[in-house]
């Protein structure tokens, strides 16, 4: 195996474990009563590094993407690509909401913020839209994530299984 | 261009967004600031219906339904694609 494939290889596995964590991170950020107010918001500024992760584990595509926008790029990878800015933007304004109606983070680092009950809203409405474009993110990129989990979650797994009972057999 | 560059060209677009949201709610909403009883996360005052269990079932579901709606007809569709293509061949 040659060191690019095996670069991207480890890459993808990167990726899917930063997704997966992501996801699980999201789920638990879109119910604040399953954690308490002050892992809520610490939990939600943390998923900023995540994101900028996975930002740069597609860093290629991104760039490529915005080069051929107005060229050659197809139609889904065009939607695809409309699709990941309406996300960041939208994360951007959850986090920059959440920020604002802080009761944990913010008192915590002596930074008060004016408040008005918009940035509720705009917090709460950034949350549902986020869930509805995670969804379709999840959707145009279902094809990779079912063959990253085949190679890096399923194979390994069935390797272990049958070394076992190999070893069991033999024993 | 190396890691902490592009780091820092996600980080400067994250802040520009963040800055074009902060004047528009702040222009749209001047005067209104409050720091009221009563403002802060509901969310977090007392029991709202369903417990967390519920909710995140509930967005596990909503992105299910998304997926399932736009995968399954993409299949169908290049089953059908495929299949069209044989008969013709």
């Amino acid at each position: 195996m040659s060191q690019n494939e095996i670069k991207t290889r480890n890459q993808t596995k990167t990726k899917l474990w930063i997704d997966i964590a992501i996801f699980i991170a999201f789920l638990i950020a879109m119910d604040p009563r399953s954690s308490g107010i002050a892992i809520y918001e610490w939990l939600a500024t943390s998923l900023i590094a995540a994101l900028v992760v996975h930002l740069l584990l597609s860093w290629d595509w991104t760039v490529q993407s915005t080069r051929r926008f107005l060229g050659s790029l197809n139609s889904q990878m065009r939607l695809n690509y409309i699709l990941n800015w309406l996300l960041f933007v939208d994360g951007t304004v959850i986090m920059l909401s959440g920020f604002v109606i802080s009761e944990s983070l913010m008192p915590f680092l002596g930074i008060e913020l004016p408040r008005n009950f918009a940035w509720r809203s705009l917090h709460d409405l950034s949350a549902n839209l986020f869930l509805v474009l995670l969804g379709l993110h999840t959707a145009l990129h279902w094809t990779w994530i079912v063959n990253a989990f085949k190679r890096y979650v399923f194979q390994p797994i069935a390797r272990i299984v049958s070394t076992r009972s190999r070893k069991d057999l033999t024993a | 261009m190396k890691t902490p560059g592009r780091i820092l060209m996600i980080l400067a677009v994250c802040a520009f967004v963040m800055g074009i949201t902060y004047l528009l709610v702040n222009a749209g909403t001047s005067g209104n600031s409050t720091n009221a009883v009563g403002f802060g996360r509901v969310e977090f005052r007392g029991e709202h219906g369903g417990g967390w269990m519920f909710g995140a079932i509930k967005n596990t579901g909503i992105v299910s339904i998304i997926v399932v709606s736009i995968v399954l007809p993409k299949g169908w569709l290049r089953k059908r694609k495929l299949a069209v293509q044989l008969a013709g061949e």
